[in-house]
């Protein structure tokens, strides 16, 4: 049984290897356009912005500060993308398998990734924003100081005006 | 003889120098606004904290150094050479709060790259960016391209002699209208009338895109301020080919072409005569440099087999064909794509993006005028030659009226082409101090000194110290043209002198 159990677990070790192995960063398939032109490839990484359209949805994908664009045909099926990359939340995680194009004809020429297939994993929902109290005493006490100049500004400026007055 | 400010110049230059703080200083309270409207605390505080700082220093100013005499021309230079230095420093500041930059220099570059309308930028992870800071990146570059004196002027009204001393520092050497407050007027009609019409058309394309309401206006208004300052940020990292839209890439194709127009044409073309965008020398010399460098740039790619149609190609190299030229900086490429490029066709991108615009728009770089005037003086010398002495040979060319060329013009003409290209190639020389190769140094060194913004990838928060400086100090002579910062540098050195030798007699004469 031991055997059997070890043995199950080699198996999917290996085929969990095999399906990993085919995944690429875009900042390699980004430097080896020619070697993987009209290829399938597997990459992940942050959703950017979902844009659909009429005909598919193009999805902007970012892989460590590589980005690239998947376009997403209406057959294929596209999973609900929650959130998108912004200050405040982070996006979803997308693997995406599809076809390389270094210069797709379709898409005049863009260096996209037409999918095949599409898995997302949802991000943490965004934390809440705290404002340090650093900032805040910083902020109150540059607030005070330009308040206190502005007065010192306006009593001179009316002594400088009733002087120039009085010579006038 | 060079006139030597003394004490009260000085501080006349600095209560100005405080008045222009304290008008720039409210411009902090736009993106603070935005910062309210998509519930960005941290950013709001950021913009809060950077306008109670520019105050400050601005009545700081004001109070402690009184205004004792008017300016004239070289100290009117001087204060637009030292407050072209002292807003972008300003204006770092809430970007460098936000965290997304590794140090304030870095902030300092990218508030530069913005203010100069470069478009070079050391921001990380901008797709976390706050919406108000992106907002402040662009328009930052808004401010520039339009020039902060003009800005200020605006603002401020100021006698005539002055505000012009202070507009012709601001690399403009030519008035639209007869006063200045009227100049900035009109400079202020146009931007915002095409500001309206560029941001409703980019607005349009990215609806079509499925963007929500308030990003897309966002985008657009961001877009339209990159494009037709011709600076070159985007709101996001992957540049133009972000939005997968042609209809967007020839909006901005078209914002990027007015962005080079100068206004004076803009004036002409709107009030007196369309046909003069026909017949103006800088429109010529466009039509045939433009001309020139797409076919010195088709070449090259159609004989490596870089495969695409014909409106592929069309796209891609028109687009920054067009970017470089103007000196905007946008891509609808990625790095990695250009580089694969040949190298000539790389060489006509250098070329394009060391002309520039034309002179009096918000574009940088040689400027058109005084390459068309450059090869018109060069004929006119050959004819002189070829004449008796007796006669009197003269050089005609059309900027608005018929003019005739004179050989003060050409002089100066001579003197900043010649200034623009030891910029280029004294950065590339740092470049290459810095191990990157002579072709990316001197890519990378044009594109800041010409306030371009296209990059080989050099330009990254990575990127040594040093060539942080010397592309900051690139982006501020080349925005500026050189004339005011030599000036100012003059007369500083001038009133150095005087210091020292007073004290010299001084000390001589306690000796005595």
């Amino acid at each position: 049984m031991i055997k059997r159990i070890l043995f199950f677990i080699f198996l999917v070790g290996v085929i969990m290897n095999s399906v990993f192995s085919q995944e690429i960063t875009v900042e390699n398939l980004l430097s080896n356009v020619s070697e993987f032109d009209k290829q399938e490839v597997q990459v992940s990484g942050e959703i950017l912005t979902v844009m659909p359209l009429k005909n598919g949805s193009w999805i902007n994908l970012n892989d460590n500060g590589n980005s690239i664009g998947v376009w997403c045909n209406a057959g294929v099926y596209l999973p609900e993308i929650k959130n998108t990359a912004s200050y405040k939340q982070d996006g979803d995680f997308l693997k995406v398998k599809g076809i390389f194009n270094k210069s797709s004809a379709d898409n005049y020429g863009e260096q996209i990734i037409e999918a095949l297939e599409l898995q997302v994993k949802y991000a943490k929902k965004a934390k809440k924003e705290i404002v340090s109290e650093n900032k805040k005493t910083i902020l109150e006490l540059s607030a005070l100081s330009l308040g206190a100049l502005i007065l010192v500004y306006l009593i001179k400026r009316y002594f400088d005006d009733r002087r120039s007055k009085k010579h006038s | 003889m060079m006139f030597a400010p003394g004490r009260e110049e000085f501080f006349s230059v600095l209560n100005v120098i405080g008045k222009i703080l304290v008008v720039l200083g409210f411009l902090f309270l736009i993106p603070a606004a935005i910062a309210y409207y998509f519930k960005e605390l941290n950013p709001l505080y950021d913009f809060l904290i950077s306008f109670c700082i520019v105050e400050f220093c601005g009545f700081f100013l004001m109070i402690v150094f009184p205004f004792k005499r008017n300016l004239d021309l070289s100290l009117a230079f001087l204060l637009v050479a030292v407050l072209w230095l002292l807003i972008p420093f300003f204006g770092a500041i809430p970007l460098f709060l936000s965290e997304h930059f590794n140090s304030f220099l870095d902030a300092f570059f990218e508030s530069m790259s913005g203010f100069a309308t470069a478009g070079l930028s050391l921001l990380n992870d901008i797709d976390h960016a706050p919406y108000s800071v992106n907002f402040w990146r662009h328009f930052i570059m808004f401010l520039g391209g339009q020039g902060i004196i003009l800005v200020v002027l605006s603002f401020l009204g100021a006698s005539s002699s002055i505000g012009m001393d202070l507009y012709m520092g601001e690399a403009r050497d030519e008035k639209i209208m007869p006063n200045i407050m009227a100049t900035a007027r009109f400079i202020w009609v146009v931007s915002i009338f095409y500001f309206v019409l560029g941001t409703a058309a980019l607005f349009v394309c990215l609806k079509i895109n499925g963007f929500k309401t308030p990003i897309a206006l966002l985008h657009s208004a961001c877009l339209f301020m990159a494009a037709f300052d011709t600076g070159g940020f985007t709101p996001q990292s992957m540049n133009i080919y972000y939005y997968h839209s042609i209809a967007l890439e020839m909006v901005i194709i078209f914002l990027m072409m007015l962005g080079m127009v100068n206004f004076n044409l803009h004036y002409f073309v709107w009030m007196i005569r369309k046909r003069e965008l026909v017949r103006n020398i800088e429109m010529k010399t466009f039509f045939v440099t433009f001309t020139v460098l797409l076919i010195g740039m088709v070449m090259p790619l159609m004989a490596s087999n870089i495969n695409g149609n014909v409106v592929e190609f069309f796209r891609k190299v028109v687009f920054q064909l067009v970017s470089a030229h103007s000196g905007c900086g946008f891509a609808n490429i990625r790095v990695s794509e250009f580089v694969s490029w040949p190298e000539m066709s790389q060489l006509f991108m250098i070329i394009a993006m060391a002309l520039g615009g034309s002179v009096g728009s918000t574009t940088g770089g040689i400027k058109l005028m005084r390459v068309a005037l450059l090869f018109k003086s060069i004929g006119w010398e050959i004819r002189k030659t070829l004449v008796p002495d007796k006669v009197w040979v003269f050089q005609k060319y059309h900027h608005l009226h018929t003019k005739v060329l004179e050989e003060p013009k050409v002089r100066i003409i001579f003197v900043i082409t010649f200034l623009y290209c030891m910029s280029y190639f004294l950065g590339a020389l740092v470049g290459m101090l810095y191990g990157n190769s002579f072709f990316d140094s001197l890519f990378e060194s044009t594109s800041a000194a010409a306030n371009v913004g296209l990059s080989v990838g050099i330009t990254s928060p990575s990127m040594p110290t040093g060539l942080k400086i010397t592309y900051i100090i690139q982006m501020w002579t080349g925005r500026l043209e050189f004339l005011a910062i030599i000036v100012g540098i003059g007369l500083i050195g001038k009133s150095l002198l005087r210091v020292n030798r007073k004290n010299t007699q001084h000390n001589e004469a306690q000796a005595v």
